[in-house]
Order: C-alpha cells, then structure tokens, then sequence
C-alpha cells in the first residue's frame, strides 16, 4: 500500500468509516475479510468507493477473488483515481 | 383433522400502524384515503391513494439492515413481529421443521424504481448492489425467518390479489395436514411508487375521487399499501399452552376461472365460494357475514354480486356483505391478508365493518353492504374473499372460538 499517496490515506480513511472499523487496522496486509464484514458490506462499499471518486471498479479486476487485502483495495482504487485524473488532463 | 386456531394478529395499513389501531378504524367507519404524498402526482389523474402513515423504518430496522429491506418486507417482517408477539411463546417448544413461514411474493418496486430511475433519467453507471436482494418477491418471507428466527418450511406465494389469501390458506392445510404445529402466514405490498401509479393509472382501473365498494356511482380502485399477518396454530397446542385464541380458520376454497388476465368470471368465483363452504362442511346458511373482494371497479363487484347470488340464493337477502378496501384502499397482495385480520376482529368484537363510500344501490349488486357505519352484530361464521387478476381465487371460512 503507497501509503506517500494521499489518495490511499483517503481512501482507507473512507473505507474505515463505511465499515465502521478503526483505521489504524486497517494494514496493506489485513484481509478485507477480516474486518468483520460480510461479502454485501464489501460490494456496498465498493459500490461507494465508485460514487465518491467517480470511478468505475471492475468486476474482473483485482477485486474480484475472496483474499483481497486492504493493500490491494486501496491501491487498486489509487490507481483508478489517478488513472482518471490522468485521463482528464 | 386438527383444528386450526388463530392466535396471533398484525396489521399495518392506512387504517394505522397496529391491530388496535386497525379495529378502532374499523368500528369508527375511517377511510384511510388521501391525496399522495412523497410522489410527484401532478401529472396524474388520480391523486388518491391509501398510504400507511407516521411509519418510521428506523424506528424498527438497524440501519444496516435498512439498505436490504424494501418497504415492502419492512411492511411484512413488522406485522409478522406484531402477530408473534400476540401470540406469545408460540415457538417455544416446537421442532423446527413443524414451524413454517407463508408470505405473499411481492416485488421491492421501490427498489426497481429507485435503481431503474437513477439508470435511465440519471444516467447512473449502475443500480445500487441491492437492488436484486430488496426487489425479489421472496424478500419478505426470508426477512422474516431471518428477523424471527424460524428454520421450518417458509415460501412465498404469488396470485397477484390474492397472494395473502393463497398464504394463509395454505398455512392453514399445512397445520390442519399435521405437517406444522405453528405457521405465520400473510402479505406486505407498497406499490406507491411513481412508476406503479403512473401503470395503474394506465390499465384505467383507478378512481380519482375514492373507493365506493358496490355503490352505483363506484368508478374504480384506490391503491393502497400495508401488510397483515396471522399466527395460525395447532388449535389443541394452542389451548394446552393457554394461549389466547382470536377464531379459527375452517375452511379454504381455491378456484381458477381460466378465461382472462384481468376480469373476473362469475361461475368460478361462485365455485370458490363453494369449496370455501365444502371444505369447513358448512351449509350456505350457516355463513353470517362475507368479507368481500369488493374492489370498486364496475366489474369486480358486479361479477362479485352475482356468484354472490348463484353460491348463497335468498340467504343473501340476511348476508351482510361489506368491503373494507372502501377504508384502507386496496392493497393487492397484502389485501387478503389485512381482510382475514378484519373479518377476525369482526367474529371477536361482534360487529360488521362497513363499506363506506356508499352513495347509491346498485341492482347489479342488491347486496346489504353494511354501508357508511359499522353495525354491532354477533356472526360466528364468516368467509373473507380475494378473486385475483388472472382468475386466481381465494375464500378463507372462518369461525368465532368458542371452546
């Protein structure tokens, strides 16, 4: 996790208040399914993550298998945030 | 056969927000209709509907649980937590495959019309990720197993109208076969979205200026929206753990008229009138109230009228037949389910529920239709009526306990 980018800390920022779990555990290594979360709780705040940084997450991307980390989260949506921003330039 | 006991209530409509509430509009004669509110109906002719009032979700839903639930199964598991609740510990003690859940399949409509509006006027790349869980029919029986803790035979049944009825009749077999000891059983509905009324209004079937059930000036339906649940149980059950007992189911008569999507046919819902009387073994003249279908569309209450006369002949002339959708709209697949809840309290407190709304007779429909004000009477038998779009009817006979 690019924890220089300050998009990242945004974003893990965003994710500790949408499910309600302290950022400080939220570590690159954390299995997002630890965060006591259900699989709805995650698409929901995927769908979330998409709204508030007007991207779109694929559902073939990174995202999709059953052991992501909070470190790929994060940075998978840093680089759709950049990617975009990049675009609109 | 196992007697079938009815020992819980729960009722939410515009009536109001629980069974007292809901007997007390009853007795008192009070239309829940009013103009809509929360819908843009300016470009609609109707602006009529029958909504349930002052219903706080978060009042009854973590907020968690809020983004899964339609109104609809909101609707369902609060009346279904109503019903449990006055029926006491009636799971205590029951294996878990012998108690059972029956809901009317009803679709989330807010939630397809929330989603489906944000896709096409709002250009949204894609619906909420719970729209599929919030609109599928079955919602509101899984949200109640999940809300009550009930592990037994649960499903939900869709006969448009007549979805609760199919419920609750069902249910009633269920227990009466000995399969279950304990069942809930009704339907919730909330087609008060501006899609749903823009499409009603479209099949012309809705009234602009309110429900008069078999009233000669009647033009026509008025939505509403609610939910009712009933507790039914083992009646011998019932009894050895003192529960409280508000009647007793009887009887259920089914029959499909096989002819139209939308219109009523008068032999097959006299037919189900029939079978309704076959299956309790009563004769016509034991019946001494009906709970109609009475819609207030032209053909409904005609047609109605008719099978009326064919199944109960010169009875009718001492059949009280009231149509309580004249007081809390009607409200589709929830609507079998708040008429059993009425039909109920009628056997209980000794009364028959109006029809209001009722400005003039109709020879199409020479019923006495208890009309503008409740009337004190003491019925001990009485059949509760839902005849479906689609030909798909549904007659619950029920009884007064009395030991």
């Amino acid at each position: 996790m690019r924890t220089d980018d300050p998009a990242v800390a945004e974003i893990v920022d965003f994710i500790s208040a949408e499910v309600g779990v302290d950022s400080s555990l939220l570590t690159p290594d954390t299995p997002v399914s630890e965060l006591g979360i259900s699989s709805l709780d995650l698409i929901e705040t995927i769908f979330k993550l998409e709204g508030r940084f007007g991207i779109e997450i694929p559902n073939d991307g990174p995202l999709n298998g059953t052991d992501v980390t909070v470190g790929a989260l994060a940075d998978h949506v840093a680089a759709l945030i950049h990617a975009k921003q990049a675009g609109n330039a | 056969m196992p007697r079938v006991a009815i020992t819980g209530l729960g009722s939410l409509s515009a009536l109001g927000n629980d069974v007292a509430a809901h007997l007390a509009g009853l007795k008192a004669g009070t239309v829940g209709i009013g103009e809509t509110q929360g819908i843009d109906v300016s470009s609609m002719k109707t602006k009529i509907s029958a909504q349930v009032k002052d219903f706080v979700p978060e009042a009854h839903f973590e907020p968690r649980q809020l983004g899964l639930i339609d109104r609809t199964s909101q609707f369902a598991v609060v009346v279904a937590r109503q019903a449990l609740n006055d029926a006491g510990p009636a799971l205590d003690g029951v294996a878990r495959h012998r108690a059972g859940v029956v809901f009317a399949a009803s679709v989330g409509f807010h939630a397809v019309d929330d989603s489906y509006h944000k896709l096409y006027a709002d250009k949204a790349p894609r619906p909420h990720p719970f729209t599929v869980p919030r609109a599928m029919p079955s919602a509101q029986v899984s949200q109640i197993t999940m809300d009550l803790g009930i592990h037994g035979p649960a499903f939900s049944i869709a006969s448009a109208c007549s979805s609760a009825s199919h419920s609750i009749g069902t249910a009633f077999h269920m227990i009466r076969s000995g399969m279950l000891d304990v069942a809930i059983a009704g339907g919730g509905e909330s087609q008060l979205t501006y899609g749903m009324l823009k499409s009603w209004e479209a099949l012309r079937v809705l009234s602009p200026d309110g429900c008069r059930p078999f009233s000669r000036d009647r033009n026509g339906l008025v939505i509403g929206e609610g939910a009712g649940a009933v507790v039914l149980e083992n009646l011998d059950r019932a009894v050895a753990r003192g529960a409280t007992i508000h009647g007793e189911v009887i009887g259920f008569g089914m029959s499909a008229d096989g002819m139209d999507i939308t219109a009523p046919e008068t032999a097959s819902v006299a037919a189900s009138l029939r079978f309704a009387l076959e299956d309790a073994g009563l004769a016509p003249e034991a019946v001494d109230y009906v709970s109609a279908h009475g819609t207030a569309t032209a053909l409904n209450d005609k047609t109605e009228a008719a099978a009326l006369r064919l199944v109960f002949g010169e009875h009718l002339g001492k059949l009280p037949v009231s149509s309580s959708k004249s007081q809390y709209g009607h409200t589709m697949n929830a609507s079998g389910a708040l008429d059993f809840v009425t039909t109920t309290l009628a056997l209980r407190e000794g009364f028959l529920p109006p029809t209001m709304g009722f400005n003039e007779p109709d020879p199409d429909c020479d019923l006495d239709c208890v009309p503008n004000a409740a009337r004190d009477a003491s019925p001990a038998i009485a059949l509760s009526s839902s005849f479906a779009f689609g030909g798909l009817n549904a007659v619950l006979a029920l009884k007064r306990y009395e030991g």
